[in-house]
């Protein structure tokens, strides 16, 4: 149960998103009343400060996991928020968070349209439309740009990067020319054209971002409490540090709607019978665009760089839900099976549970919205451990013709860190000590990427463990 | 709809704020400006709890079940919110809004709800299902003088 509640988390907060009352459809003298404005809000000075765990005047958010005598807790502290690379807690370290041209966007009723053709019977069919409470946070029409030069240089690149074994092309590292990370000058083609032309993308969201927030740093402690440790110390309960380095939010919005049927021939499904195409009373919808320079999580009460796994250059963009795909929040009566007695037909009592639904596609739109998720590099503990350490090699340094200009040698490679990352951290170390005669980096490639992330239908429901 | 009740909606007649004296130091910095500043101290009363319920979601089960924020108690106190009316806002400096300069710091006192629910009723009973409780303490401080600046837009 205890993970489970832990998913409860995320709807209720978008349970508070949504929450005062129901929305009703608009009727069509209401609708024409609709103007298209909303309120603005632009944040200023942003620094939130709270002082460590356990010293006077901390402050603790406590979730309480079960109803018991001696509860289990899951504890939140230390919340602090500042400009990245700030003093937290400072007077100066303040950031702001959206203008008077791209604020954060409030009250605005649009008029959403499905794409979904609906069968309202006697040969009627129509799309049906709703009215829409919409907020939007800065940089809310911002879209998530290609993070992959593979991809991007794909069907442009005048270069070749394949090596042919055994009757089958094959490529060490698919994004450079070949031969690019071994000695000799080669030729590298329109390679450093294609990857000023997407660093010149990325950069133009960036330079939007710049305008329209502040990069922020968010730190917080989480400790468990639980039987195995409830008379012990706070480092015994300590469970890990979360921090996110330069973190912005991008292409993030909310539409909040009453959806109903409007008449619309109801279509059973074949699983539990449950209507496909049903109304769906309060519902929403809502984007989620993130981009972090980093992500650490250190289980080290101290902080030790040894016990630290971070996620760096972190770009995370997720649709949940659409006017076609509805997502809404319920109770449902669940009649769960007996726990260790799967399959075997054995089912408890029914009891009411929370149910989070992302409503199923609708089979004529054919797909649904996609996110996807890019990871640069991961850190695992100190990055001079010998055990994350997978070799040494030569760096040679090229210029944009592919000469090489300086050789590094017995530069040490890191677990699930990209050759790329490795090359451009001794171009940065170069073009410090020659700032007149720079070089060009080269693209990064990612360690993680999920590409296409599409929800056909999401159901989360409660049950008791 | 109709079903709905949102708790919400009466708070103001469960919760009491208080009006402070300000003292000759902070007396010496108000500045006369067009708006006002607030300290203030909110507490839960006992029994108070926000009930949800979705009831025009179509299931096969046609009973309206609810989610409820049980027995929430304790209080929020805020010292010196400040409340303005700009008229030199936006690009051109010639815009009006109305700007919150967020309290130094935000206390919270044993603000907690004794468990969240999901039940047939609005009230929690035997056969409400607790999700989790939730407890807010301590003391939140915004030391660069955070504003809010809120405006129509076009």
């Amino acid at each position: 149960m205890t993970n489970l509640r832990y998913l409860t988390v995320f709807p209720l907060i978008l349970f508070w998103s949504g929450s005062g009352s129901a929305l009703v459809p608009m009727a069509d003298d209401s609708l024409g009343e609709v103007t298209g404005e909303g309120i603005g809000a632009t944040f200023d000075n942003v620094v939130i400060y709270s002082s460590d765990y356990g010293k006077p005047g901390d402050f603790q958010l406590r979730l309480k996991l079960n109803n018991e005598a001696d509860p289990d807790y899951l504890v939140f502290s230390e919340l602090r928020f500042n400009r990245s690379g700030a003093e937290p807690g400072s007077v100066d370290a303040g950031g702001f968070f959206g203008t008077y041209d791209d604020p954060f966007f409030v009250g605005d009723l649009r008029e959403i349209t499905e794409e979904h053709l609906s069968d309202f019977g006697n040969g009627n069919s129509g799309h049906k439309t709703f009215t829409a409470l919409y907020t939007g946070f800065p940089a809310a029409d911002l879209t998530q740009v290609e993070r992959d030069f593979y991809f991007y240089a794909n069907n442009k690149k005048t270069y070749t990067n394949t090596f042919t074994y055994d009757g089958n092309p094959f490529s060490i590292y698919r994004d450079a020319p070949e031969g690019f990370f071994e000695s000799g000058n080669i030729s590298v083609g329109n390679y450093f054209t294609l990857a000023e032309q997407l660093a010149e993308k990325t950069s133009e969201v960036e330079t939007r971002l710049d305008q329209a927030t502040s990069k922020f740093d968010l730190h917080m402690r989480v400790d468990s409490i639980n039987d195995s440790n409830r008379n012990l110390g706070s480092d015994e309960q300590f469970l890990s540090y979360v921090d996110l380095k330069g973190v912005r939010l991008y292409g993030t919005e909310a539409y909040i709607w009453a959806h109903d049927n409007q008449g619309e021939q109801a279509v059973t499904s074949y699983i539990n019978g449950e209507p496909v195409r049903a109304t769906r009373g309060l519902a929403f919808s809502m984007n989620t665009g993130l981009r972090a320079d980093e992500i650490i999580l250190n289980t080290n009460v101290e902080g030790a760089a040894a016990s630290a796994l971070s996620l760096r250059g972190v770009d995370v963009y997720l649709p949940l839900g659409s006017v076609d795909q509805p997502a809404s929040i319920s109770t449902v009566q669940f009649q769960q099976e007996t726990r260790y007695t799967w399959g075997e037909g054995s089912y408890e009592q029914a009891k009411t549970q929370m149910r989070f639904e992302i409503a199923a596609l609708p089979q004529d739109i054919g797909q649904a919205r996609q996110g996807n998720i890019f990871i640069q590099s991961l850190g695992f503990g100190d990055e001079n451990d010998e055990e994350i350490i997978t070799g040494k090699e030569d760096i040679y340094l090229r210029d944009a013709s592919g000469n090489i200009v300086s050789t590094v040698a017995d530069v040490a490679h890191r677990a699930f860190v990209p050759k790329t990352v490795i090359y451009n951290q001794q171009v940065e170390i170069y073009n410090q000590a020659n700032p007149d005669n720079p070089i060009p980096t080269i693209p990064n490639q990612n360690v993680i990427e999920i590409r296409g992330l599409e929800i056909q239908r999401l159901v989360i429901t409660t049950q008791d463990l | 709809m109709k079903n709905i009740i949102v708790l919400l909606l009466f708070l103001p007649v469960m919760v009491n704020a208080e009006l402070s004296i300000l003292n000759d130091s902070e007396l010496s910095d108000q500045t006369g400006q067009t708006g006002i500043t607030l300290s203030t101290r909110i507490e839960f009363g006992s029994g108070t709890r926000i009930s949800y319920s979705n009831p025009d979601a179509s299931y096969l089960d046609n009973t309206d079940y609810w989610l409820v924020f049980n027995e929430l108690s304790g209080s929020i106190e805020l010292k010196g919110l400040k409340l303005d009316l700009i008229g030199d806002f936006g690009p051109a400096g010639n815009q009006g809004a109305l700007q919150w300069t967020l309290p130094e710091e935000v206390t919270f006192d044993e603000l907690k709800t004794e468990g969240i629910y999901v039940g047939p009723s609005a009230a929690v009973g035997s056969n409400h299902q607790f999700l989790m409780g939730v407890e807010i303490d301590g003391t939140l401080t915004m030391p660069a003088q955070t504003k809010i600046n809120i405006f129509p837009v076009n």
